[in-house]
């Protein structure tokens, strides 16, 4: 019994980080209607980034939070700026741009580390807390809490803030937004600039956890896709609840089954979720619909 | 007096295909002006452009005395000008509420955005009671009704509304335009209405034109034009 607990609480951790990663994947989507292949290598870039505010101002990873997660939102805006709108009207280009981008990130870390495996070391690494008998490694407990953190925060920031309803607005209807005097490239570069920062906050999250390489982001993109079709298009709920919904079957299968199958089971969700409900658990049922539908 | 809006040889279309052919139209302060034609007449694409939605390929578009023709779609609410689309284009996952307090996005922060959100509550009584209703659920004059009111938020002095009888039963289409004309004369609003029904936009304005392929070939008093033989042949099929 207490077996399965511990994996249950193994599964809602590592759900806690693709939460984090399926959250800024689903933001992206949700309201610029892009698949952004690269996200699983944002995710990438922002563990570098800890690394390197490790290696060259010997921070903790959680203190380079301050630095990794704002660069990694300026950074987003320069690539929704400069290689997204530009071929704004041309979704598939589009992907193939964020598909371009996975390739050029993944291989510029490669010849810059050589391949090399860093890890950044965090003072918490090694602190383990005692809940309820069930011993979690305080790291991925605090993954855990800045993924309900984020949640909370921009479900909070949507509803409740001009520029959060705005988003939404664009998500919508584009030209329906411009006509309230809503800047709607202004919105995607903000949008896309979020998406980046939560990547980069789970990168910093996740740096003390894993041991880093250039193509360590795919571990997580197949999960987080699988994430957002299970939770539902543009839902931050969805993320969040899928994240830890995909985290434990992905635990438990493994421990009872086999963990090669993690990828299988992974697919086997994505397909059925979009046969039986393609809104997904939390999203509007026909709000997938407006993907669907001119936008301009 | 200097015109409201007054758009002149105006051209425009889409890629290589030309819509309109030379439009020229002038509006005054505080009138009720329609535009009235068959479908695929160019309406639609005449006040997308004034709007800033397409391009114009050439003439001029002075709203409020300053040239707009080359300004776009969402500098516009902040001049005063406001567009209704066809068909209302609410956001259908957002409130009521929300949808109206989108439409003042162009003035948020300021000390009018929310008596303004009180005042169009008081215009639109119904908007009030679905208040926390998905626009999605409305009924189809309720959604005309919110769009209206959204676009009245911007505190416009110019508003355009694009066929808002479109689909709605004669008694709403009735309830409407009653609305627009109260909005026209009390707040001193300036309306560019565009219909294909064209018995009720003349019975509404003060003047009318008529566009067709793209060019304007009537333009008179809209009690004149109502009561031209022409005119009831080609569109009111009396
Ligand atoms: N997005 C578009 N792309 C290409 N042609 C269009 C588009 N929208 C309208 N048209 C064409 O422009 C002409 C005028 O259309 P429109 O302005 O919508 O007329 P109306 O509103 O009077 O019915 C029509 O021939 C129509 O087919
Ligand atoms: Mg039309």
């Amino acid at each position: 019994m207490s077996g399965l607990l511990n994996i249950i609480v193994v599964g809602l951790l590592l759900g806690g980080i693709y939460g984090l990663i399926s959250m800024g994947l689903n933001l992206i989507f949700g309201v610029i209607r892009i698949v952004n292949f690269a996200h699983g290598e944002l995710v990438m870039l922002g563990m570098y980034g800890a690394y390197m505010c490790y290696f060259l101002l010997g921070m903790d990873p959680y203190a380079s939070l301050v630095i990794v997660v704002p660069a990694m939102f300026v950074f987003g805006v320069l690539i929704q700026r400069f290689v997204l709108q530009p071929l704004q009207g041309e979704p598939m280009m589009q992907i193939f741009a964020t598909f371009g981008l996975l390739l050029i990130f993944q291989n510029a870390v490669l010849a810059i580390t050589r391949g090399v495996g860093y890890t950044a070391p965090s003072a918490l690494s090694s602190i383990v807390v005692d809940v309820g008998g069930i011993k979690i490694s305080l790291v991925r407990l605090i993954a855990l809490v800045a993924v309900s953190a984020a949640a909370l925060f921009l479900s909070w920031f949507v509803k409740n803030t001009m520029l959060g309803k705005a988003v939404r607005a664009v998500t919508q209807d584009r030209r329906a937004a411009r006509l309230m005097g809503i800047h709607v490239e202004w919105a995607f570069m903000l949008t896309f600039g979020a998406g980046a920062a939560l990547a980069g906050l789970a990168g910093t999250l996740i740096a003390p956890i894993y041991t880093m390489s250039p193509q360590i982001g795919g571990n997580f993109i197949l999960a987080a896709f699988a994430v957002v079709v299970l939770g539902g298009l543009g839902s931050v709920w969805g993320a969040y609840i899928g994240g830890f919904l995909i985290g434990v079957t992905e635990a438990v299968a493994g421990y009872y089954l086999d963990p090669s199958l993690k990828t299988a089971i992974w697919f086997a969700i994505f397909i059925g979720m979009l046969i039986v409900r393609p809104s997904g658990l939390f999203g509007v049922v026909g709000a997938e619909e407006i993907g669907l539908r001119e936008q301009d | 007096m200097s015109a409201a809006l007054r758009i002149e040889n105006l051209y425009a279309g889409y890629g290589q295909a030309g819509v309109l052919e030379g439009v020229s139209i002038s509006v005054e302060p505080g009138e009720i002006v329609s535009v009235v034609g068959a479908n695929g007449a160019g309406k639609t694409t005449l006040l997308n452009t004034i709007a800033g939605i397409n391009r114009p390929s050439s003439g001029r578009i002075v709203f409020d005395g300053v040239d707009i023709g080359h300004l776009r779609a969402h500098q516009l609410p902040a001049r005063g000008l406001a567009l209704v689309p066809e068909g209302g284009r609410l956001f259908p996952f957002m409130t009521v509420q929300e949808n109206l307090e989108m439409g003042g996005f162009s003035r948020r922060g300021s000390p009018e955005f929310r008596t303004a959100l009180h005042d169009v509550t008081t215009l639109f009584p119904i908007l009030r009671e679905r208040r926390e209703q998905y626009a999605g659920h409305l009924s189809g004059g309720e959604r005309q009704m919110c769009a209206i009111a959204r676009a009245v938020m911007s505190d416009p002095k110019l508003i355009m509304l694009d066929e808002p009888s479109v689909g709605l039963s004669p008694k709403m289409v009735g309830e409407v335009f009653l609305l627009v004309e109260r909005l026209a004369r009390t707040r001193g609003l300036t309306v560019v209405l565009v219909e294909q029904n064209v018995q009720e936009a003349l019975a509404v304005s003060d003047r009318a034109y008529v566009i067709d392929h793209g060019r304007i070939v009537r333009e008179g008093a809209s009690a004149d034009l109502a009561s031209d033989a022409a005119i009831q042949a080609a569109y009111m099929g009396l």
